[in-house]
């Protein structure tokens, strides 16, 4: 009852400061930092750039000013000599516990406040891509709980040093821990600024959130624990600090508490089950092939719990002939092996917990009987190796789900499918569609609980990728027989729909077809044209499908200059990088000039000429590249580059980007169009570029083509392209 | 008369809200020069004077909203409950806002000095550039006019009300960070980012400075207009509201 009394008091004494008004106002104001100066994270999805970086800034930020507070009112009364005074009027635990919950009540609101004053905002930028779920799991998730671990650290320190200035050197010494090298692989460990890595917008994954809240608890239960550790530090009767430590010690439910809980903290540590604990560098293993050998069949059997971001699976093998002495399979390193069965009998098996590339190796001995079933029972949530972060590469949530290799399913050493198809039965939620190599999963059993158990035969020897996600499927056809199977987020249906994509994909592939050749992917059969997740980084293109980055059509790409006029020329800029670069013919960009941007653009512009006219074309394309290129050569830097090596690093590094961007988005398409009339015109330069094109376009990554290539195709020299 | 000054500027000058506002300042000017002003304003050297006017004019609304701040404590609630005592003072009522605005004018001074500070440190460590001669006359040109002007208004509207100095804050804002590029721009920030544009370029590849003569009489016309404001304010006693 005492604390309650007290906690009204310090709320309402609070509430009639300044200062805490002022902490307040700031606070609220922290998020703007993450659309200007603190942006970590950077990835092109909408979501991360308005939701994610604000959050961020203001978590971080705003747990600063909170600890600002906690000391300054840690120190009133001791600075106005009331303490004494305090102490004999209310119990010291009771009171310092009012103050904490106090301030916390208030961070609370001011959390809550701040989600309330930027969700208009958010939520017109982000605009069809707005969840108010994700949006406001920021703010429950990372915000409020940071804040809170701000307030209980800023005052532990204060009661145990009872100075101003060393709790806030002490305070920002541990804030610079947090952003520093230290921490930087260690992402447990930034308590002040949790990690958010990739972001999706169409395929929304939790689990930088799940990560960002074990982690908050984590630390929560740190902080409490030497917020636990400080009262018994509180001085009292005029003792010092040992003095007073020794008396408290008396109240035994203060260390206890405080053990149990740093305890807790340090238990959650070590079991955190996000990422790996191998090394953060990738061990490239070429002993531990795959067998293709031994197995007549094999069936998975696979369910997901999107709700804790679970599996648990059950691998069966017809083993023909055991292999003599230890056999060995590879799992996830978040996996544990339940059980191993040959022939229905359970077989002894150890685990070497050594994480290698997020994984575990786990040892069993087959006895000696042929032709008989193994069956591995598997399951839990699975680890992100260390070397990959901050890149996830293992997730089940309840929007998307992305495994591959043994996040999957083991993978056995000493054994494989030398012939036959491997079965798959995957019970899953029923509004997310499954795909292996961009094949959807079709046949299905309901199951009547909001799952369906999906089931197929694959013509594969092992599961090396399963994607399911709230995909749209899209059939049509182009002029010139191309047949499309367009494969999209459903949150992106209006975009293709308001901007046409289908007949912009149509018209790229027709043109481009046309002037410069069939691309491979597309000579037979249907072409798959699959939008992969932006989580899902490093796409790629195989025999009759491609992979589309899912932020070719989010409002932020929809509305950058540098890669046409508008959302349509934009979205044919990008389909037409199916030709020039990535899955097309790749060019060596190392000059910092010539690039397949160049080539992208070039070919852009071409078609919007054939579309909409010279003078739209001209308007909106090769003015503007005349424009900027002027620009650039006006630059002061490109003038004097003497001056541009007497800046720092980062300075440097932001001009050159900025200069790359011109040379490759507009001083080299320039080029190419001066090239075009000294070639004889727009019919001998396309005669060119498709040679050129079917010269190259299969040849490996590895032998891009040069500036200079282009050059002897066009029969021209450097001096003849320099742009007045 | 002048101890009344000195105890004036110490009090404003040691106040936490001046000596927090002038490290706002010096953040936000530094800011501006890492990430505007050494890109070169208007394709000119980070050193021209261009970028030097420029760079002045983007710090001016920081500090014209940091006088009014302090000017709204010559309006606030506490310094009318004194104003009784401080009124038996044997001064006239203009010298009191002789005083005051002599002291805001110190304390803008002092703003724009650290700023310049910042300028020509940034400019001498990262360019090597010692030639600031030539960004004194420019730079006052902007920097008075815009201070008469602003505490002329900021006077006038705290004397009718003290509430309206803090509206002003917004409107300052606005004007200062979103506001208006042409001749009457009150800070300059925005004239001398888009004005080089217009201007021939001379053989060193960048216009030579030379300074507009509808800028120059615009800032003539603030300068009058804030002196004006200021002799009015002086000028009339307002009547002591006894607490």
């Amino acid at each position: 009852m005492r604390f309650f009394s007290l906690y009204r008091v310090e709320l309402r004494r609070l509430l009639l400061t300044r200062f805490i008004w002022l902490i307040s106002a700031l606070s609220l104001c922290s998020p703007l930092l993450g659309y200007t100066v603190y942006k970590p994270v950077t990835a092109g999805a909408m979501s991360g750039l308005y939701i994610g970086n604000p959050v961020l800034a203001g978590t971080a930020a705003g747990a600063v000013l909170w600890a600002v507070i906690a000391i300054v009112e840690g120190n009133r009364q001791r600075r106005s000599g009331t303490d004494i005074l305090a102490e004999a009027i209310a119990p010291p635990v009771a009171h310092s516990a009012a103050k904490a919950a106090a301030l916390v009540t208030i961070s609370s609101i001011v959390t809550a406040l701040c989600s309330l004053v930027y969700l208009p905002y958010t939520a017109i930028k982000l605009d069809y891509l707005f969840n108010a779920g994700y949006y406001f799991a920021h703010f429950l998730v990372l915000m409020l709980p940071t804040w809170w671990i701000s307030i209980l650290f800023a005052e532990s320190i204060y009661r145990i040093t009872r100075r101003v200035e060393l709790s806030a050197l002490i305070y920002a010494a541990l804030a610079y821990m947090s952003f520093s090298r230290f921490t930087r692989n260690k992402y447990l460990l930034q308590w002040l600024n949790p990690i958010l890595g990739s972001y999706s917008d169409g395929f929304p994954d939790i689990w930088f959130l799940r990560m960002g809240a074990y982690s908050r608890l984590m630390w929560l239960c740190a902080a409490a624990g030497l917020w636990a550790f400080s009262l018994m530090c509180q001085r009292r009767y005029q003792k010092g600090l040992f003095g007073s430590f020794a008396k408290s010690l008396k109240k035994v439910y203060l260390p206890i508490s405080a053990a149990f809980l740093i305890a807790s903290g340090t238990v959650l540590w070590n079991v955190q089950p996000f990422i790996g604990h191998g090394g953060e560098e990738f061990i490239l293993e070429n002993e531990y092939l795959y067998m293709t050998s031994g197995v007549t069949s094999v069936n998975h059997f696979i369910k997901f719990n999107p709700a804790f971001g679970t599996l648990s699976g059950r691998a069966e093998y017809n083993v023909t002939t055991p292999v003599k002495g230890e056999s060995v399979f590879r799992l996830n390193a978040g996996y544990n092996v339940k059980s191993i069965t040959y022939d229905g009998e359970p077989m002894d098996f150890r685990t070497v917990r050594e994480d290698v590339n997020g994984q575990y190796d786990t040892y069993f001995e087959l006895p000696e009987k042929d032709n008989k079933k193994l069956i591995i029972e598997y399951g839990g949530f699975p680890t992100v190796a260390q070397c990959m972060m901050p890149s996830v590469k293992a997730s089940i949530g309840e929007n998307y789900i992305y495994l591959s290799h043994t996040d999957i399913a083991p993978l056995l050493k000493n054994y494989g499918l030398a012939y036959g198809t491997v079965g798959l039965e995957v019970t899953m939620p029923d509004d997310l569609t499954p795909f292996i190599y961009f094949e959807p999963l079709t046949e299905f059993d309901e199951n009547g609980d909001g799952t369906r158990t999906y089931k197929t035969r694959l013509d594969i020897d092992y599961i090396y990728n399963f994607v399911a996600g709230n995909y749209v499927m899209d059939q049509f056809s182009s002029s010139e027989n191309i047949n499309f199977n367009f494969i999209y987020g459903d949150i992106y249906s209006s975009v293709v729909d308001e901007y046409n994509v289908r007949q912009s994909i149509c018209e790229v592939y027709d043109y481009c077809t046309r002037h410069y050749g069939r691309s491979p992917f597309t000579a037979e059969g249907v072409f798959k044209l699959f939008q992969r997740s932006s989580i899902d980084q490093g796409g790629f293109a195989v025999s009759g499908a491609s992979t589309w980055p899912e932020d070719t059509i989010t409002p932020n790409t929809l509305s950058d200059p540098n890669r046409g006029a508008n959302a349509v020329e934009i979205f044919i800029h990008e389909m037409i990088h199916q030709w020039w670069g990535g899955v097309g013919m790749w060019c060596d960009d190392s000059d910092g000039l010539w690039s397949a941007e160049g080539l992208t653009v070039y070919s852009t512009y071409r078609l919007i000429k054939e579309k909409y006219g010279e003078l739209y074309a001209n308007q909106y394309y090769v003015d503007d590249w005349k424009r900027c290129v002027d620009e650039q050569d006006r630059n002061f830097y490109n003038r004097h580059p003497e001056y541009l090596e007497k800046l720092p690093e980062s300075y440097q590094e932001l001009i050159r980007v900025s200069n790359s961007d011109i040379n490759y988005y507009k001083r080299m398409p320039l080029m190419i169009l001066k090239a075009e009339e000294l070639v004889g015109g727009e019919e001998k330069m396309d005669e060119i570029l498709s040679k050129m094109y079917s010269d190259y376009n299969n040849v490996a990554e590895q032998y891009p083509v040069s500036y200079k290539t282009f050059l002897d195709y066009c029969g021209l020299t450097e001096e003849d392209l320099e742009l007045d | 008369m002048t101890k009344v000054f000195g105890y004036e500027l110490k009090r404003m000058l040691t106040s936490g809200l001046f000596i927090a506002m002038l490290a706002v300042n010096a953040v936000f000017a530094w800011y501006v020069l890492t990430t505007e002003v050494i890109e070169g304003i208007a394709y000119t050297a980070p050193f021209s004077v261009w970028s030097s006017c420029a760079f002045i004019g983007k710090t001016l609304p920081l500090a014209v909203i940091t006088v009014l701040l302090l000017q709204a404590g010559y309006y606030g609630k506490q310094q009318k409950r004194v104003e009784i005592i401080t009124s038996a003072a044997p001064m006239t009522y203009a010298q009191t806002m002789m005083i005051r605005t002599s002291v805001l004018g110190i304390c803008f001074l002092v703003i724009c000095l650290v700023d310049s500070l910042l300028g020509a440190v940034f400019f001498a460590a990262f360019f090597g550039y010692y030639g600031f001669g030539a960004f004194i006359l420019p730079a006052l040109l902007e920097i008075i006019p815009c201070f008469v002007f602003t505490v002329g208004i900021g006077h006038l509207a705290g004397r009718l009300h003290c509430s309206l100095i803090y509206a002003l804050l917004p409107a300052v804002f606005i004007a200062g960070f979103i506001g208006a590029s042409g001749a009457f721009d009150l800070f300059g920030g925005g004239f001398f980012s888009a004005y080089p544009l217009t201007l021939p370029i001379g053989a060193d590849g960048e216009p030579g400075f030379v300074l507009n003569s509808a800028w120059l009489i615009a800032r003539f016309i603030y300068l009058a207009a804030g002196a004006i404001i200021l002799i009015a304010n002086s000028a009339f006693h307002p009547k002591i509201k006894r607490a």
